[in-house]
């Protein structure tokens, strides 16, 4: 992953990272990256939450959430070096491999659907939050279903439409407990 | 005629009724994730206004029993816990109905259910006053060395590296950080964010990480393979006796940890479910297999669950200190029928304690029974397909994360989660110990600061012996489990 190379002119060494070594061993990767976090965590709890008042003799609002992220920022250097020792995945017994281990890194097709999720996600919520509880599930089960593959264009609507109807009779109708209508929702209702 | 046996002649037909009310109620709403018992039990709480006293509390209790257990099978079936105390059942229920043996998973999970509920009911009934008193003795010290002793658990639920499962404790206790201080009322990481300040709730952390994950998990990798059709592993078995009789041993202990962990105001049945998987994991034989569909996996956590059933209304009933929400709720119906619980309670109305004990073993009774009748439909809900039936499950998730505050805030925050969950499962990182720090973060930082206000240092951490009692459990915790590990892998490399 790390190799050492003589610059162009032969005087001194470079670090080369190749990241195709790297992306091949996930914990090293996690680690990095879980690092980044505890130290975007360190600066953001030091900008933001007051040092503790020691007249009271309370450690202060800021002392545990430093003691987490120093330690989550150790348990991050361990992982890396865990990651780099082993060259090989650990336990090739084990139920389940690291999927990043398995592949090397994530299969473009696995990423798009990813994004594709993302996306049914994003309009499932602006359904919900614009038209409200019913039809935001109508529109999310149809693309869901039709991303799946469920079967013919009768038996997805019908699922679709059905489905959330039985939902909101239960929650609304009979136990009286409040859905999302959104401002549009009434116009559906 | 002891009070006891006269409260249970006093056990009528319409007390009866509403015990089978209350625990298929339960049942059903604590399957549903994000719906908890104690939002059936507040639905209900003003119709137990026109009712006798007993009916309307037995009623409001059997929901708390039977929301306990109902919140198994969603873990075991779709690995989405139904409730938070149902996380570590789908640990190992979850892979064993992968694996064609929902049957034995949902047997497994009731009878357990039931085992623990009955000895924390006989030992509320046996030892109420005296367990009181021992909780009762807990301080902030104590509660201190019990959430870390609880996080020692982590290395239990790890699965396969100890480090991921660390780190992902220790985010779910930074997640617990955000909103006010419980002390000083600072805003920590709220950002300006109105809906942030009374932090985040473990309602759409839990449905998000365990239910959406799942989701996004069918959508961009594909359906796990369908279970065998092979009548060996159709599903449709159920538990042996040979199986449940060693597993008597795992569901006794849960019930024991329950009772004791339940009597202690403000732990909860989650932790006890946790503490009860751990413990069983670390006298077990073979630690391996946990993680794996193991039923001794599914028996701990559920009769530590249950447990809390008859714990939790120790300090009630004895003290009149409802130990958590739902607990609560149980007190206002009391209140609300101008019973004050406390210990004159056990001489002014015996008929009404004892009856409401009498209750509380019908209603485990019941759930045993139903739990059991209906294995073969769940199985049947099991072999609907997953491409069917998750999205549906979505719906349900949202109804659950929108219940929690009636906010589109906690939806967000679930679907947040869900991505969250799913690139930790990715990555190998486990789940459960998010919970687990989300759940313990309050306890362990709250106890910490207030003992070092009352102390004016940290000599509680060592002079006071439940606190060194329970640190010291937390060391051996960790330490067996790693002598266990080492063992296994010189297994694994010979």
């Amino acid at each position: 992953m790390f190799t050492l190379a003589r610059k162009n002119g032969g005087r001194g060494y470079v670090v080369v990272v190749s990241m195709r070594a790297l992306l091949q061993r996930s914990d090293v990767v996690v680690g990095i990256v879980c690092l980044l976090i505890s130290v975007a965590g360190v600066v953001v709890t030091w900008l933001t939450v007051p040092q503790a008042d020691r007249t009271s003799g309370d450690p202060g609002p800021a002392v545990f959430p430093y003691v987490i992220l120093i330690l989550i920022a150790v348990l991050s250097v361990l992982l890396v070096v865990q990651g780099y020792r082993d060259r090989v995945p650990r336990r090739r017994n084990s139920v389940e491999g690291s999927e990043f281990g398995r592949s090397g890194t994530w299969k473009s097709s696995r990423l798009a659907r990813f994004v594709l999720c993302l996306l049914l996600f994003a309009v499932y919520m602006a359904g919900v939050v614009v038209l409200g509880f019913y039809v935001g599930c109508v529109v999310f089960l149809l693309l869901a279903y039709r991303i799946l593959n469920v079967g013919g264009p009768v038996k997805v609507i019908v699922l679709s439409l059905v489905s959330p109807a039985v939902v909101v009779y239960i929650f609304q109708m009979i136990l009286h407990m409040p859905l999302p209508e959104g401002p549009l929702g009434w116009v559906l209702a | 005629m002891s009070p006891l046996w006269h409260a249970l002649t006093q056990f009528d037909v319409q007390v009866g009724i509403f015990v089978v009310v209350g625990v298929v109620l339960g049942y059903v709403v604590g399957s549903l994730p994000g719906l908890t018992g104690g939002m059936a039990m507040v639905l209900l709480l003003p119709f137990s206004y026109g009712m006798q006293p007993l009916p309307a509390i037995a009623l409001l209790v059997c929901i708390f029993i039977g929301a306990m257990n109902g919140g198994s099978l969603s873990s075991i079936l779709y690995n989405i816990p139904g409730t938070p105390s149902a996380a570590a059942t789908a640990i190992d229920g979850y892979p064993a109905a992968q694996q064609g043996r929902v049957g034995k998973a949902i047997s497994t999970a009731t009878i357990a259910s039931f085992i623990g509920a009955v000895v924390s009911i006989l030992s509320l009934m046996a030892f109420a006053p005296l367990l009181a008193t021992v909780a009762l003795e807990f301080g902030q010290p104590e509660y201190f060395a019990l959430a870390v002793f609880g996080m020692s658990i982590i290395c239990s639920v790890a699965a396969d590296s100890i480090v991921k499962g660390l780190m992902a404790g220790f985010f779910g206790l930074l997640i617990s950080m955000v909103g006010f201080d419980a002390i000083t009322a600072t805003p920590r990481y709220t950002f300006g964010v109105l809906e942030l300040q009374n932090g985040i709730s473990i309602i759409p952390v839990l449905i998000g990480l365990f239910g959406v994950s799942e989701i996004l998990k069918l959508i961009i990798d594909g359906p796990s393979a369908p279970v065998s059709s092979d009548s060996k592993v159709s599903g449709l078995e159920f538990i042996r006796w040979s199986e449940l009789k060693s597993m008597l041993p795992t569901m006794l202990r849960g019930g024991i940890i329950g009772t004791v962990l339940g009597a202690i105001p403000g732990i909860g049945a989650s932790i006890a479910s946790f503490v009860s998987l751990n413990e069983t994991k670390r006298v077990s034989k073979h630690p391996e297999r946990f993680g794996t569909g193991y039923l001794h996996g599914v028996a701990a956590p559920e009769s530590g669950n249950n447990g809390v059933n008859g714990g939790t209304m120790i300090p009630l009933l004895t003290f009149g200190i409802p130990g958590e929400s739902d607990a609560a709720i149980i007190l206002g119906a009391f209140l609300i029928h101008g019973l004050t619980p406390g210990p004159q309670l056990f001489v002014q109305r015996p008929d009404l304690v004892y009856g409401l004990f009498w209750a509380m073993l019908f209603g485990a009774v019941v759930m045993l029974v139903q739990g059991l009748g209906f294995v073969r439909v769940f199985v049947k809900v099991f072999r609907i397909p997953q491409t069917i039936f998750m999205p549906i499950i979505v719906l349900l998730t949202v109804v659950g994360a929108f219940a929690d505050n009636n906010t589109l805030f906690g939806v967000f925050v679930m679907l947040g989660f869900g991505f969250v969950g799913y690139v930790m499962t990715r990555i190998k990182m486990p789940l459960p110990p998010v919970i687990l720090g989300v759940i313990l973060g309050p306890l362990m930082e709250d106890s910490f600061r207030r003992a070092v206000i009352a102390d004016r240092g940290v000599a509680f951490l060592y002079d006071r012996p439940i606190t060194v009692g329970f640190l010291a459990l937390a060391g051996v915790a960790v330490g067996s489990f790693m002598y266990s590990r080492r063992k296994s892998r010189a297994r694994v490399i010979q």
